[in-house]
């Protein structure tokens, strides 16, 4: 009998002893500090002052900002209010990277937008007008989706049409891109679209512009914040872009981009400029190439920062300006809605007969 | 609280009751491999990307092997929790998306901005006993656990990322009650770690790098200034026959991380287990 007690005593403490550690978490990983207007504007601020990789080269004052913004904020205000400000500051920062995502379900997600005059109104691009993958298919045949992200198909003339909008994983990216270098060995030329590519992974999009890159060129180096004052910066690195097949295509190659071609198909664009057989035609690409991961606020709030600083060759920075055409063509509305892609057209008509 | 007291209650006294078996000498070396299914939590903040709590619930799935010998004990541990991942004061966010295309075509879409957990460690550990103790009912052994674990949220923010290879002193004791009844306590304290977390930029990408090989090629040794990761575990174990054994377990373990930025982080689990003893 008392040993069983004895046993019965030791569980007990067992699970008391659970018990009580588990009503501690709060102690051990401290609490979140209060949910307010101004705690979520200053959360907000010293995050990309923290964070944010751009304030050097785009010349930007954040504190000036802080200034500026700060009378307008109250415990007060309403969650739209409070979205409204946030916009706006992120606006000044003309970063197509920086997206706040209310998560009341009431209030849409903000892109930091490309910003664009239309009509001398300085406004945000949000709908893609100048492209559409569908008309484009049009003008091919035996079009092959080979993976979520990369089709091509045949033009006429013995042209291929290749389009990435998205980056896949790296593996599935080899095995079927050495398909594809296979498949378009005997074209006379490639048009690779990247109007549609809005992001992805770099070193996939470095891993398919090396598919096309007949020696090894530097195309870019990236430094990324790793500390609160505005210049802390990582040690930049190099990134290359080299041949990924013993015959590379060295054949003319036109890249079609748009103000929506940015990130990783920014980069992707950037490393197929490196070299002399490849043209640029369609419109500037976004000005947005640095990583942005997600931040968030005591709300629950959460907002996208450009933590890096990434450079072109001879430290030249796209960034908020994007990498202008060696030819300007614009498709419109009404071209996509007449089922024409105009871009497309004048980049088969570049190449020599 | 109450349900789960007179749970336990019941299971001990159902089982002392069930005691009807041949009697056998004391209970034997542990030769014994089990699985173990449990409950738990995960509860983190890290600073390094977000101000906000993040708490999980996962399910929590252990295989074991214990061997002992008359001086040494060894232990080999697998575990995967899973759940899903949410910020402890902000469940149920909502997503709200105004897509539009060219021909004028509007789309609202909402989605909740959920998030998954996972959880993988592998531990393998050694103990000497201490001789003067092994004639005791309360037996001490010491040793040490080499330990890898991972922590992988996954959401819309990475907060509360890592990967620890870590070597831990453990003490470790056991109390045999009898041959049937054994609780069994431990404490480690890990002195070494190849830690890898997110960088401070929180991304990973870097020139010819995959995914993985980006987020590992930021490991790097820590010690235990900057990771601070003592554990404790408590166990029962109630050896049904020669061959067959139950029991419970429980583990708490506190992290603070410092590096890049600080990550404090409270693990805790409750298992069930099932062995059979060779």
């Amino acid at each position: 009998m008392k040993k069983r007690n004895l046993i019965q005593s030791l569980f007990f403490a067992f699970v008391c002893s659970a018990f009580i550690m588990a009503s501690c978490e709060e102690e051990i990983i401290g609490p979140e500090k209060a949910n307010t207007p101004t705690t979520n504007f200053e959360q907000f601020w010293k995050t990309f002052d923290e964070d944010y990789g751009m304030f050097e080269v785009k010349n930007i004052d954040w504190k000036a900002i802080h200034d500026q913004f700060k009378p307008k904020v109250n415990d007060q205000m309403t969650d739209e209010e409070l979205y409204t400000v946030l916009s706006e500051m992120i606006v000044l920062l003309n970063d197509n990277h920086l997206n706040l995502y209310p998560t009341n379900g009431e209030l849409p997600v903000f892109p930091g937008g490309i910003l664009s005059y239309r009509n001398r109104q300085l406004e945000i691009l949000k709908v893609q007008e100048d492209y559409d993958i569908e008309v484009a298919k049009t003008y091919t045949t035996d079009y092959d989706q080979v993976t979520e992200n990369i089709g091509y198909g045949k033009l006429p003339d013995n042209l291929i049409y290749l389009n990435v909008k998205g980056t896949d994983g790296m593996k599935e990216v080899e095995k079927q891109m050495a398909k594809v270098m296979v498949n378009i060995s005997s074209a006379r030329g490639v048009i690779i679209d990247v109007r549609g590519f809005y992001g992805g992974y770099d070193p996939v999009s470095q891993y398919i512009a090396g598919c096309f890159a007949t020696s090894k060129k530097l195309y870019m180096t990236t430094k990324k914040r790793n500390g609160p004052a505005h210049s802390d910066f990582t040690e930049p690195a190099a990134w290359y872009v080299e041949p990924k097949t013993s015959n590379p295509y060295d054949k003319p190659v036109i890249v079609l981009s748009s103000r929506f071609t940015q990130s990783a198909g920014e980069t992707f664009a950037l490393a197929l400029r490196q070299f002399e057989h490849i043209t640029a035609v369609g419109d500037t690409t976004a000005g947005s190439f640095s990583d942005n991961p997600n931040f968030e606020m005591y709300n629950g709030w959460m907002f996208s920062v450009s933590v890096g600083d990434y450079r072109a060759p001879g430290e030249v920075s796209y960034e908020g300006f994007g990498i202008p055409p060696d030819v300007f063509v614009k498709t419109t509305k009404d071209d996509l809605l007449d089922g024409k892609d105009v871009t497309l057209e004048k980049a088969i008509e570049m190449f020599p007969e | 609280m109450k349900s789960i007291l007179t749970l336990v209650a019941l299971f001990v006294t159902g089982l002392s009751h069930a005691q009807d078996y041949e009697n056998r000498p004391w209970m034997p070396l542990e030769n014994r491999i089990g699985l173990a299914l449990g409950i738990g939590s995960f509860t983190y903040l890290d600073k390094n990307s977000s101000p906000l709590v993040y708490q999980s619930k996962p399910k929590n799935l252990r295989l074991f092997y214990n061997l002992e010998s008359n001086t040494f004990l060894f232990s080999v541990d697998l575990d995967v929790r899973l759940g899903s991942n949410a910020p402890k004061y902000h469940k149920d966010r909502t997503l709200y998306f105004q897509e539009e295309d060219y021909k004028g075509k509007k789309e609202d879409k909402k989605f909740p901005a959920g998030g998954s957990f996972m959880a993988g460690k592998i531990s393998l550990g050694a103990y000497y006993k201490i001789p003067s103790t092994q004639e005791s009912t309360f037996k001490v052994a010491v040793g040490g656990r080499i330990m890898n674990e991972l922590f992988y949220p996954q959401g819309w923010n990475s907060a509360g990322m890592f990967n620890a290879l870590s070597i831990s002193p453990e003490g470790l004791i056991q109390h045999r009650v009898n041959e049937y009844h054994q609780f069994t306590a431990s404490v480690r304290i890990p002195v070494a770690a190849l830690l890898t977390r997110l960088p401070y930029d929180n991304t990973v990408s870097a020139p010819d790098k995959k995914q993985v090989k980006g987020f590992f090629n930021n490991s790097s040794w820590e010690g235990p200034t900057k990771f601070i990761a003592p554990a404790l575990t408590m166990g029962y174990n109630y050896q049904i026959n020669t061959h067959w054994g139950a029991g419970l377990n429980y583990e708490l373990g506190w992290y603070n991380i410092q590096t890049p930025q600080q990550m404090k982080a409270l693990s805790q689990s409750i298992l069930a287990n099932f062995h059979h003893q060779f």
